[in-house]
């Protein structure tokens, strides 16, 4: 027993020993740390010298000064996106601002990732996310990221030539501090200056289409028969399995966009009704999207809509994709070219074409999105970042139109020529991309696939990407619509809106596949008001004015009504 | 205990010495450095992720924001608590949770000591080493690839779903894995599948550890197979069942992550939230680390206070306990 007891002890003291060495340890490195922030400091100091003396010399593009080899850790927010290193693009970026990029992109959950990264201050020297994600404002401080404002006026002046005053303002804070900047943002004059059109599409497989006689889809009638006698025809696919007559794309958390903007977009429902703004998840009260969503539930009801278009993600959707296993589908065209490009290839008469889909009981044209001025992801140079003034420069290269031009067309003669003063791009490349994407990334990658500075000004030089795609985009055009002031709404996440929004929108996500789902319309609408009672009962009232407000404040900088 | 024990390293160096206080303590400390250095990696690794996590324990009473940390998020008491219980989902949670559990306990639990007991039965020592190697390999695979496996094989093309229906106990071919009443059958039966095996090591070695001369004295006495199972090996192995019974009525309120997670959609969410994942869905998806923090907190507490009833419970009747 004696020695039991002595083993106890023993344990114990050993536990303490541990602890305090382990405290020591930390008192330890404390200090590293701490001197690791001074020498970066130190070298910011001896940048800015640097930049002074050279503050005369105004007009010259940062970047042309500095092409030492330096890396730069990038961090995207995307679990898709993929850069095999030694492409064309990839070497262009080294040739001409002597960085190379080392992209890091999350395997599993992006936000969770992101999170961890913030939490545990691992940030690389740059993170590219949506502007719509829940970090954002966290990481629009100087405690994560430098204000791209103040890089610019000590290190890079050019910077103000290649971005958009109306972009910048847009995503100017309280204090005048720009944290990011974004890819894609867009303006209303760009939409009709850039012929800027749309990616949604609601595509239907052509032979089926045709087979059932092409069909007026924009009706709930319409639509409910074209999918009975596509699935009567066509009971089964090639390879022998059942056609899926519908499906949207797949369901999150919180909801799914089929049946939310894209949707409302296709009704040609704005975001305000009776001059009053509403989400376009959390159960929009329209009641012309209230009757499509229930002919949805029809559908689903009469088979149309079988369990998988509830529980396959997106690389299932694609592989049914290019199987040409639905009849139509509610899906965004540019997030599916692979499968959509490859069943092309392969079965030229089963490609799906894009054709008017759900309308509003006049009929109008539908109101499609394009990106706003918030554009896509931002892209941030964080306090991590050691040598700030190279990646401003860097941002500046890839914003400018030798940037553009590199990450787009390629190089001359290689990947793209000039005819009449014009750059087009080479036919083969363009073939490549659309029919073997794989070899395509490993070899060029131009195009805009390393999308983190894409800008409108790409539209300029934009083949037609050949068939199928060519189609979706003639289908688009005349159909966009501005919805810019409507982004940006989002409380942040530790206020009480935030917290109310982020409720109401998990519930959204519990009760769209099972409004859907319903087996009638009265418990679709019980279901419904089960959801408005939830909202009521958490104040959602609260979120919506604020978002609201953001609104009004959102068209107030940009001088909207 | 242990260490002291079983130990001839130790005891070559002359672990006797008799000195009491502080500087025998040292003494046999020194005398034992070689195995007390093995030690150390578990320690600090205990320090790391069980102790100084601990600290954060405290945010469950914040609205907890990462960039103002610790220090600076605002004290919000037990506000994130009566949150969970007054939330629509809590007793949807609480099912998901006991039921899931008790399911699990009552088929995972027993299965592999059956398993364990009909493989000792068997006279071929080749086969029983076959048999017992082939089962436990599933362990080896992590949830994602039997989750992907079990995907293809239960949508509505699938292998399984397709021989159902050619044996006719399904009218059409349905998406099995989508649909919520058959989620349960299939998580638990995927999992006894998955860990038959590997739970069932420990009954082997609790079975091979019983004394032969038990089993000649029954053979003797004219016990046969049923006898000899119901009156030696279930008393010998009954300390090994008991101790690992108080341990899964503990875990009756945890859950298997990975496995929930792989199967993770929308449509299933009302069979499959329990406490983690719900924890994870509305708390750390939505960036509310406060909150996920304060139902795992809830968890643990009520997961301790089940363990310890089942020791004390053990510890009464089996006279057998963790402590």
């Amino acid at each position: 027993m004696k020695k039991i007891k002595i083993a106890k002890l023993l344990c114990l003291v050993l536990a303490l020993t541990m602890a305090v060495t382990l405290l020591a340890a930390c008192g330890g490195s404390q200090p590293t740390g701490s001197s690791d922030t001074s020498k970066a400091s130190d070298t910011a100091a001896v940048s800015t010298g640097a930049a002074e003396s050279t503050t005369a010399a105004e007009e010259e593009p940062g970047w042309k000064k500095d092409t030492s080899p330096m890396q730069l850790d990038w961090y995207v927010n995307e679990t898709w996106f993929d850069n095999p290193k030694g492409n064309l693009a990839h070497e262009l970026i080294k040739e001409q601002t002597g960085i190379d990029i080392n992209f890091i992109v999350p395997v599993g959950n992006a936000g969770q990732k992101l999170n961890t990264m913030i939490a545990s201050n691992s940030l690389p020297d740059m993170v590219t996310l949506g502007w719509y994600e829940q970090q954002v404002p966290q990481l629009s401080t100087d405690a994560y990221t430098y204000p791209l404002n103040e890089l610019a006026d000590k290190y890079d002046p050019y910077f103000w030539k290649v971005a958009a005053p109306d972009i910048v303002n847009w995503y100017k804070d309280k204090d005048g501090n720009l944290f990011g900047y974004p890819c894609n943002g867009n303006t209303p004059d760009d939409n009709t200056k850039y012929n800027v059109i749309s990616n949604r599409s609601f595509l239907v497989r052509k032979d089926i289409y045709e087979a059932i006689g092409k069909p007026d889809m924009r009706t709930p009638d319409g639509f409910l028969n074209a999918l009975k006698a596509a699935k009567e025809k066509f009971p089964k696919v090639d390879n022998g399995q059942s056609l899926i007559p519908f499906s949207g794309t797949y369901f999150t958390s919180i909801g799914n966009n089929s049946y939310e903007d894209i949707l409302l977009e296709y009704l040609a429902i704005p975001r305000e009704i009776d001059g009053k703004f509403y989400d376009t998840r959390c159960g929009n009260p329209h009641p012309e999207y209230i009757s499509w969503l229930k002919t949805f539930r029809k559908a689903h009801e009469m088979g149309m809509m079988p369990t998988d278009v509830f529980v396959d993600d997106r690389t299932k959707i694609e592989e049914k994709i290019q199987q040409g296993r639905y009849f139509a589908l509610f899906y965004q065209w540019k997030d599916a070219m692979i499968p959509l490009g490859q069943l092309y290839t392969n079965k030229p008469e089963e490609t799906y074409i894009s054709v008017d889909g759900p309308a509003n009981s006049k009929l109008d044209p539908p109101m499609l999105s394009t990106t706003g001025y918030s554009g896509w992801e931002l892209t941030m140079i964080t306090k991590n970042c050691k040598n700030p003034d190279r990646a401003i420069k860097f941002m500046s290269w890839g914003m400018s139109e030798d940037g553009q031009k590199a990450l787009y067309l390629g190089r001359e003669g290689e990947t793209y020529d000039m005819v009449d003063n014009k750059p087009v791009i080479k036919p083969e490349i363009n073939k490549m991309k659309n029919s073997d994407m794989a070899t395509f990334k490993k070899k060029y990658n131009t195009y805009g696939e390393i999308w983190m500075f894409n800008s409108s000004m790409m539209n300029l030089w934009e083949p037609d990407p050949g068939q199928p795609f060519d189609q979706y985009r003639e289908w688009a055009k005349g159909k966009s619509s501005h919805y810019g002031v409507y982004d940006n709404n989002r409380p942040v996440a530790d206020s009480d809106e935030g917290e109310i929004l982020a409720k109401a929108e998990n519930k959204w996500g519990e009760i769209l596949p099972k409004l859907l789902m319903a087996k009638s319309d009265e418990e679709f609408d019980k279901l419904w008001k089960d959801y408005e009672d939830y909202k009521t009962s958490v104040d959602y009232q609260k979120a919506l004015d604020y978002q609201r407000t953001k609104v009004a404040e959102n068209k107030a900088k940009v001088g909207a009504k | 205990m242990f260490i002291l024990s079983n130990m001839p390293v130790a005891q070559k160096r002359n672990l006797g010495t008799k000195r009491s206080g502080v500087l025998g303590l040292i003494s046999r400390i020194w005398a034992q450095r070689d195995l007390q250095a093995m030690a150390i990696p578990g320690v600090i690794w205990m320090i790391i992720f069980n102790f100084i996590p601990m600290y954060f324990i405290i945010i469950a009473f914040m609205r907890y924001n990462v960039a103002k940390g610790v220090l600076g998020s605002k004290w919000v008491g037990f506000k994130n608590f009566t949150e969970f219980f007054a939330d629509d989902r809590f007793w949807l949670v609480m099912k998901d949770t006991f039921g899931l559990n008790l399911l699990r306990l009552i088929i995972g639990f027993p299965i592999p000591i059956l398993f364990a007991i009909l493989l000792n039965e068997l006279l071929s020592t080749r086969f029983k080493r076959f048999v017992q190697t082939v089962s436990y390999l599933p362990h080896f695979l992590s949830w994602i690839i039997v989750g992907g496996i079990m995907y293809n094989w239960l949508s509505d093309s699938g292998l399984i779903t397709t021989l159902l229906v050619h044996v006719g106990l399904l009218k059409e071919p349905i998406h099995l894995i989508g649909t919520p009443q058959y989620f349960w059958g299939i998580l638990i039966t995927s999992e006894t599948w998955k860990e038959i095996g590997w739970n069932a090591i420990i009954y082997i070695a609790a079975i091979s550890g019983i004394d032969p001369s038990l089993f000649e004295a029954a053979v003797i006495d004219g016990a046969g197979r049923l006898r000899r199972v119901w009156n030696v090996i279930l008393p010998s192995i009954k300390g090994t069942i008991a101790v690992l019974l108080v341990l899964n009525i503990g875990n009756l309120l945890g859950s298997n992550f990975e496995q929930l997670f792989v199967f993770y959609k929308p449509v299933l969410y009302d069979v499959i939230d329990v406490i983690d994942i719900y924890a994870y869905r509305l708390g750390i998806e939505n960036g509310r680390l406060s909150y996920a923090t304060a139902v795992g907190l809830f968890r643990s507490i009520f997961a301790f206070i089940l363990l310890y009833t089942a020791n004390k419970a053990s510890k009464k009747l089996t006279d057998t306990s963790l402590v």
